[in-house]
């Protein structure tokens, strides 16, 4: 407790200091202790391998950042918890994170479900929430709040990319559609219906199954039986490796076109050839972007040569946000939330992708978004993860949220 | 909602009510024989599961099918002979306390052997394809594997009802302390079947994970649901865990279809039911209710 | 019901200590008062916090305890009345009456809520014994959870609630923000006073008050009725006891203490989430009560404490500490049938006694 309580008093005090720089004082803190994050991510259960993944870049980033003399000197130190997908086990982590290690940023996670029970208790704590993984809407929409700020691409902008190619390759027939039963599938299958349908397609079913489902029989034997033209899985993770795998031995993908929204390198893997002439999206695909960009390209390789795979999307983003929080801790000298958050809210910057910003009314980053089609395991070079060929790279812009449309409503305090 | 969708879905239900059928009778002849409420059968499952899994992956899935179930059966006679003997007729609750005990520790353990996350067995290219069935695409090993828990539900039965071990075992389920005054060995006995019930959780343990994929909490998920079965059917009954399988099988795949959030609340409803109007189950005896 | 390695084998009776309220009374006070400085000691690790989240769901396992412990019944479905204090006490806030900005208008609906649902199921299970009545609880509670997360536009389903703002506690002359720190004051190794929440007070009180309810209740006539139908049920019925009303009674008294424990919960953390439903919840409120004791008065405390202390102070240490966990739930079953606390035995301490105190 003493440890404990000795930071806390030095938090205390390096937030009053930042105060005071905001007032006009820089330079006024000390560098002396240590800052802490904590990295609220799934170690196991459905979506482990993104969390396991993130983890990764996480370590990468924090080596970095150590070793090139912390930030403002003081060396950065993680606290880690397996938030297991479950809201209230991320709940719980993120706040033993913050009273008993003193963390002043939590970050991570790979569910939308996870990311806005988070995100509540970060808003009560006062405590800073870099989002990592999360698509749903809600994030940044309904549910946003001053303290939380989310990068990743969401369904909105995911559904608003793949307009064209929803329209030209999917055509506008029977849809069927298994979605995951909670705020992400919801909000990325409303997404899609709100694209397609007011072109013309029907939708002749909509399954919800329960996060972690792992025998996808009955809804894909339903699926069989409907003949749908396109098979939309808004699955994530593992669940959606085995809702694919299974519609294979299910005959479906060789009779009907199969959508999946929102995919990474290691669903991509685990589906193999079933993932051939898939169509989906991503906000980030390691092959692509370290072939445009020095700085993606120092990142994959320094990844790579550390973990010898490349960097899934989620692990990417998880990397980003590290260096986003340093960079706004830099720019406001201080870790007072307040001002670390006047520093993020509108900042433009240019990291592994184009150049992209952070939404100052919603805190939703604006980057873009890469729909992509995938390729059969032959054609991958001998990586696995090289699962796709880009199709279109969209401007965030273009398809984000626009404000007259969001619910968001950022507390003042 | 089309013939063939409820044919799909009958289908479904069949193969889902025989996995369960496979898991519960390891836990109703166990209950049957050693009087013992059995809340680490999941872990069973699990452990042939993950032992299942490493098999598969050096010397291919055939060895796994015998690799998994020996393993389990070894460590079910250990448990058997260190701990849990001394916990046979004793009150259920203390029972239930110490195999949920148990299974914690085996979860735990698995868990930081192989990771929390959720592992894949891959299956030998000829049994991934499909097969036409009724008219229906339906996936080859799905069938297999029903085939497969009809032939060793057959050859237990066989067992139990045609062999010199299975006299013991019958009459054991009806009197231990006659079967001991007539000179059976009712220890031995015990311990095979403990064995033996064992060994099925951890057959089906390796048999249904390619289609459902594992991970530390995976017996876990089968153990309540089995539990939901032998009740249906009537604790310590071999055709109740039969016939509760099919039930809840079928039960679960038909509410799919017509609103797929209440197929898992479906089965507790049955059972509430069963436990209300005829404690003792559908093909159970009445004598066992009280604990 | 006489197996003697049994994990419910009856603590001795201790009938003695009935003069002695007050001094009992004055060290279960005192116990609280120290509990999170204590705590907060280097070898212990703890952290304000957590003292507070610990008595928060203790109350629950002292519910269990009721129907464990005195009533010798083993409920693996507890975790519906927990959770529905949870929703009670959330959706009163966010959504029953989202401008009322009462503080006991929460916890009084998410009790009232659980204690209804208690009163329904526990009609219905009383009947049965031991793994019927444990599978009839799973099955009522997997409903609970069912119709909880299916009833979306009052719950949100899978997302649970989020953002329920804690009204402050308002005594007529002042009013407490309970998240607010207590003053600060130096109280040298044991830290400084300002790491504990005024939350923690206000728990404290609840669970002061909770212990004592139970404590009367076990004491009374009641209690000893319940503890002969426990002991054999037929001849309670044959002296002429309302045995299925006795045990209606403690199964309701069981659910309403795990609802009062979501209520609080749900306050504290701001939100209600889907989980607090599941069989997993049920099954950790069935750890803590035996590790602790049951049949004991503050075994299921300490046992909350311990199991709670090994997920957020030792997690940080191995991650085996979960199958810590198990081993130590086994080890209790199988050498300590009477809980940690049941079986330190009397006059080895001072309060050694107080503590097994029934």
């Amino acid at each position: 407790m003493n440890k404990q309580l000795s930071r806390g008093r030095f938090l205390a005090a390096s937030a009053a200091a930042g105060a005071l720089a905001v007032n006009g004082f820089p330079q006024v803190m000390a560098a002396t202790k240590e800052i802490v994050v904590g990295l609220d991510l799934p170690q196991s259960g459905p979506y482990s391998d993104q969390g396991q993944d993130q983890l990764r870049a996480y370590n990468l980033a924090i080596d970095e950042i150590n070793k090139g003399g912390g930030i403002m000197g003081m060396p950065v130190r993680a606290t880690v918890g397996d938030d297991q997908t479950k809201a209230d086990v991320a709940v719980d982590n993120a706040r033993r994170m913050i009273e008993r290690d003193g963390a002043v940023m939590i970050t991570g996670g790979s569910s939308t479900g996870t990311a806005v029970a988070v995100s509540g208790l970060c808003q009560q704590m006062k405590t800073i929430f870099m989002a990592t993984l999360t698509h749903g809407d809600e994030t940044t929409d309904g549910a946003c709040h001053k303290h939380t700020f989310r990068r990743y691409n969401n369904a909105h902008m995911s559904a608003r990319a793949m307009a064209t190619t929803l329209t030209k390759k999917y055509g506008t027939g029977n849809w069927f559609y298994i979605t995951a039963d909670y705020t992400w599938g919801h909000s990325v299958t409303d997404n899609i219906i709100s694209v397609i349908e007011p072109k013309g397609a029907k939708t002749v079913n909509n399954v919800l199954l329960k996060l972690g489902t792992t025998d996808f029989s009955q809804a894909l034997g339903q699926a069989q039986s409907a003949k749908p033209d396109v098979l939309c899985i808004t699955e994530f993770g593992k669940d959606m490796v085995n809702c694919l795998n299974q519609a294979a031995q299910f005959g479906l993908t060789k009779s009907t076109k199969i959508l999946v929204p929102l995919a990474d390198e290691y669903m991509a893997k685990g589906t193999g050839d079933n993932f051939d002439n898939v169509v989906c999206t991503a906000p980030f695909y390691y092959k692509y972007y370290a072939a445009k960009n020095a700085a993606a390209k120092k990142f994959v390789d320094a990844f790579t040569a550390k973990y010898g795979t490349p960097p899934s999307n989620g692990a990417e983003c998880a990397y980003t946000n590290m260096y986003q929080y340093k960079g706004a801790v830099e720019r406001a000298g201080s870790i007072n939330p307040d001002a670390v958050i006047a520093k993020l809210e509108g900042y433009h910057f240019t990291a592994t992708k184009g150049p992209e910003y952070w939404r100052d009314w919603d805190h939703q980053g604006i980057s873009s978004v890469l729909v992509m089609e995938g390729v059969p395991v032959a054609e991958r070079g001998g990586d696995t993860f090289a699962f796709a060929k880009v199709l279109e790279e969209h401007n965030g812009e273009t398809v984000a949220i626009p404000q007259a449309d969001s619910k968001c409503k950022i507390e003042s305090a | 909602m089309t013939a063939a969708s409820f044919v799909q879905a009958g289908l479904n239900g069949l193969i889902l009510g025989l996995i369960y059928v496979a898991i519960a009778i390891g836990l109703t002849i166990i209950f049957g024989m050693l009087r013992l409420v059995n809340f680490a059968h999941g872990a069973f499952y699990a452990i042939g599961a993950y032992v299942g899994l490493v098999v598969a992956q050096q010397y291919g899935f055939g060895y796994a099918l015998l690799a998994g179930p020996l393993v389990v059966a070894l460590f079910a006679v250990f448990l058997d002979r260190a701990v849990l003997r001394f916990f046979y007729g004793k009150e259920p609750t203390a029972q239930i306390l110490l195999t949920f005990g148990i299974a914690i520790i085996v979860e735990e353990t698995l868990r930081l052997r192989f990771g929390g996350t959720t592992q894949q067995y891959s299956l030998p290219q000829w049994l991934n394809g499909s097969l036409a069935v009724a008219g229906l695409q339906y996936p080859a090993y799905r069938i297999f594997l029903a085939l497969g828990i009809v032939a060793v539900v057959a050859l237990v039965w066989l067992f139990i009802s045609r062999t010199n071990y299975g006299l013991i075992v019958r009459a054991g389920v009806r009197d231990r302390t006659m079967v001991q005054l007539l000179g059976g060995n009712i220890h031995q006995a015990s311990t095979l079947i403990f064995a033996l019930g064992a060994a099925l959780a951890g057959l089906v343990g390796v048999a249904a994970s390619p289609i459902y994929s594992i991970d530390p909490q995976t017996g876990f998920n089968f153990l309540i649901p089995s539990f939901v079965v032998v009740v249906i059917g009537g604790l310590g009954s071999f055709w109740g865990a039969v016939a509760g399988g099919i039930i809840v099988g079928e039960l679960s795949a038909l509410t799919t279809l017509i609103y797929p959030g209440a197929a898992e609340v479906i089965i507790y409803v049955a059972m509430a039911i069963v436990l209300l109007v005829r404690p003792q189950g559908l093909l159970g005896e009445s004598e066992i209710i009280r604990g | 019901m006489s197996a003697s390695t049994s994990a419910l084998q009856p603590a001795a009776q201790t009938k003695s200590t009935r003069s002695g309220d007050l001094p009992f009374y004055l060290w279960t006070a005192f116990g609280l008062i120290v509990f999170p400085l204590v705590f907060g000691l280097p070898i212990f690790n703890g952290y304000g916090g957590l003292a507070t989240q610990i008595l928060i769901v203790g109350i629950a396992a002292v519910g269990l305890n009721v129907l464990l412990g005195y009533a010798g019944q083993l409920s693996y479905g507890h975790a519906a009345f927990y959770g529905l204090g949870m929703y009670g006490a959330g959706l009163t806030l966010l959504k029953f009456f989202p401008g009322a900005h009462s503080f006991a208008l929460p916890i009084i609906v998410g009790v009232a809520i659980a204690t209804l649902a208690a009163f329904a199921i526990g009609s219905l299970v009383v009947r049965l014994y031991g793994i019927y009545f444990a599978l009839l609880t799973v099955a009522f509670a997997q409903m609970v959870y069912f119709i909880v997360f299916q009833w979306r536009d009052l719950t949100n389903g899978d997302d649970g609630l989020q953002g329920i703002s804690t009204p402050s506690l308002n005594l007529g002359v002042v009013r407490f923000d309970l998240s607010a720190a207590l003053p600060a004051l130096n109280l040298g190794p044991f830290g400084d006073l300002s790491s504990i929440k005024e939350w923690y007070v206000f728990v404290a009180i609840v669970m002061f008050i909770v212990i004592a309810f139970v404590r009367t209740l076990v004491r009374s006539q009641y209690g000893e009725v319940l503890a002969a139908i426990r002991e054999n049920e037929e001849r309670s019925g044959f002296i002429g006891f309302d045995v299925r009303r006795y045990k209606i009674a403690a199964f309701v008294i069981s659910g309403a203490l795990c609802g009062l424990s979501g209520a609080l919960r749900a306050l504290y953390d701001g939100s209600a989430a889907i989980e607090a439903l599941t069989i997993d919840t049920s099954g950790n409120f069935v750890i803590y009560t035996v590790v602790g004791g049951v049949q004991t008065l503050f075994g299921p405390i300490v046992g909350t404490g311990l199991i709670m202390w090994l997920q957020n102070v030792i997690s940080a240490k191995t991650d085996a500490w979960r199958l810590i966990e198990g081993i130590i739930f086994v080890a209790v079953i199988v050498f300590l049938p009477n809980g940690i606390i049941g079986s330190l035995r009397k006059r080895k301490f001072s309060f050694a006694g107080l503590l097994r105190a029934k």
